[in-house]
């Protein structure tokens, strides 16, 4: 029930701005993401395995509100030993993080139409985290739903009448979920090109 | 400038080709190897003094298995000798008399193998869409376009390390103080993983000391 709601309420706000949008962009964006705070702890190394997939409706000359959805890779190797209780582990583990954002995203950009645009943005929803280790000739895994928030801030560029170019920074923050009660955090850089389905802004 | 609509999806395509799920590999047989201990926490390790190992590495079978012709007895005393170092490097030592003075703590190792067979499947890019005659690069020939499947299977060794408090013992249990497993894939030449992950699992067990 609770799963149902997180996507509910993306779909929702999209399909109402949808109603009245002039037009819609797609974009398509490459990262890299640097871990925070307990995502830190579990995969410590930066990450250069991301990507965004954006479908952007254009509500006013100034505002867009849509869908983001991401997908940011962050492996780790590691080997030390690992205690839990009174049991404790040696061997290399490979440790792995998917973490698959999909936020409702509003942003306002300043400027005017036809010259590079600053923005700043904000994206609510769920993320899906699916954690691995391989360790020995053995899985673990878990998947946790959390729920997040992601603010960003960027600029898009014209490139041509279609096509723009665009940066963000963007940080991911998702609450305490699963067993283990972790939070998800890291922080992040895309670049990326977005083209408009129909009209501009 | 004429708008491309193949680019969008070709661009998110590589993305997504890049990313992957997965990446990183295992570039030596070391890294699947695995040490596990597990001890008794009401167990006082420094009240322990004396301790017996038993002579013999059992292999432990089971009434369908034939995975234990894979073990040898090759490694036995090496295996042996080398808890025993471990052992005496903790303080303990050895009772040579067990049947009039019962030892403090016993040793008892066994080992297991076990043939692990996996199965899987596997699609190829080009397997999502099939094949069709406008495909530029080849023909209805190649077959592909299907899944690839097959199975894997490897052979694993499990040595296990068992220490038992003979004064814990009640009716027909023995309750076990504690355990070492180590695990990984039983291939020609083990004779240095075994003792490093022997090495390994008494390092990691600093309370098994005496005093």
């Amino acid at each position: 029930m609770k799963k149902r709601a997180l996507f509910a309420i993306p779909l929702a706000l999209l399909l109402s701005s949808g109603a009245q949008a002039q037009s819609f962009f797609w974009g398509v964006s490459y990262g890299m993401s640097s871990p925070l705070s307990d995502t830190k702890e579990f995969t410590e190394g930066t990450s250069w395995r991301n990507m965004g997939i954006d479908l952007l409706a254009v509500v006013s000359p100034n505002t867009t509100v849509g869908v983001s959805f991401g997908w940011n890779v962050f492996n780790d190797l590691t080997a030390t030993v690992s205690s839990i209780d009174n049991v404790d582990i040696a061997g290399t583990q490979f440790r792995y993080i998917n973490s698959l954002p999909i936020l409702v995203d509003g942003r306002y950009y300043f400027g005017s139409r036809g010259g590079a645009r600053p923005f700043i943005g904000v994206g609510v929803g769920p993320h899906l985290v699916k954690e691995r280790v391989d360790v020995g000739l053995w899985t673990i895994s878990d998947d946790v739903w959390h729920f997040g928030v992601a603010p960003e801030v960027g600029v898009v560029v014209p490139l041509g009448p279609v096509v723009k170019g665009f940066i963000n920074a963007k940080y991911h923050y998702a609450a305490a979920a699963g067993d283990a009660g972790r939070t998800h955090s890291y922080f992040g850089l895309n670049i990326g090109f977005a083209w408009a389905a129909s009209g501009g802004m | 400038m004429k708008q491309r609509w193949y680019a969008f999806p070709a661009l998110a395509g590589a993305l997504v080709a890049f990313t992957s799920c997965y990446p990183g590999e295992v570039t030596s047989i070391q890294q699947l190897d695995l040490v596990v201990t597990v001890h008794d926490e009401t167990v006082d390790f420094t009240s322990l003094d004396t301790y017996v190992l038993l002579d013999s590495v059992v292999h432990i079978d089971f009434e369908d298995a034939t995975n234990n012709d894979l073990l040898d007895r090759d490694n036995d005393d090496l295996i042996l000798s080398r808890i025993r170092s471990q052992i005496e490097a903790l303080g303990y030592v050895e009772e040579t008399d067990p049947e009039n003075n019962a030892p403090d703590a016993i040793f008892l190792v066994g080992a297991l193998a076990v043939t692990r067979t996996e199965y899987y499947v596997s699609y190829p890019w080009y397997g999502w869409w099939g094949w069709y005659p406008y495909w530029p690069c080849c023909g209805p020939g190649y077959g592909w376009g299907y899944p690839i499947g097959g199975s894997i299977s490897y052979n694993t060794g499990t040595l296990f390390i068992n220490m038992v408090d003979p004064t814990l013992a009640s009716g027909e249990t023995l309750p076990i103080a504690w355990i070492a497993v180590l695990n990984g894939l039983l291939t020609d030449g083990t004779t240095t993983r075994i003792t490093d992950a022997i090495d390994q699992a008494f390092a990691q067990s600093p309370y098994l000391r005496t005093n």
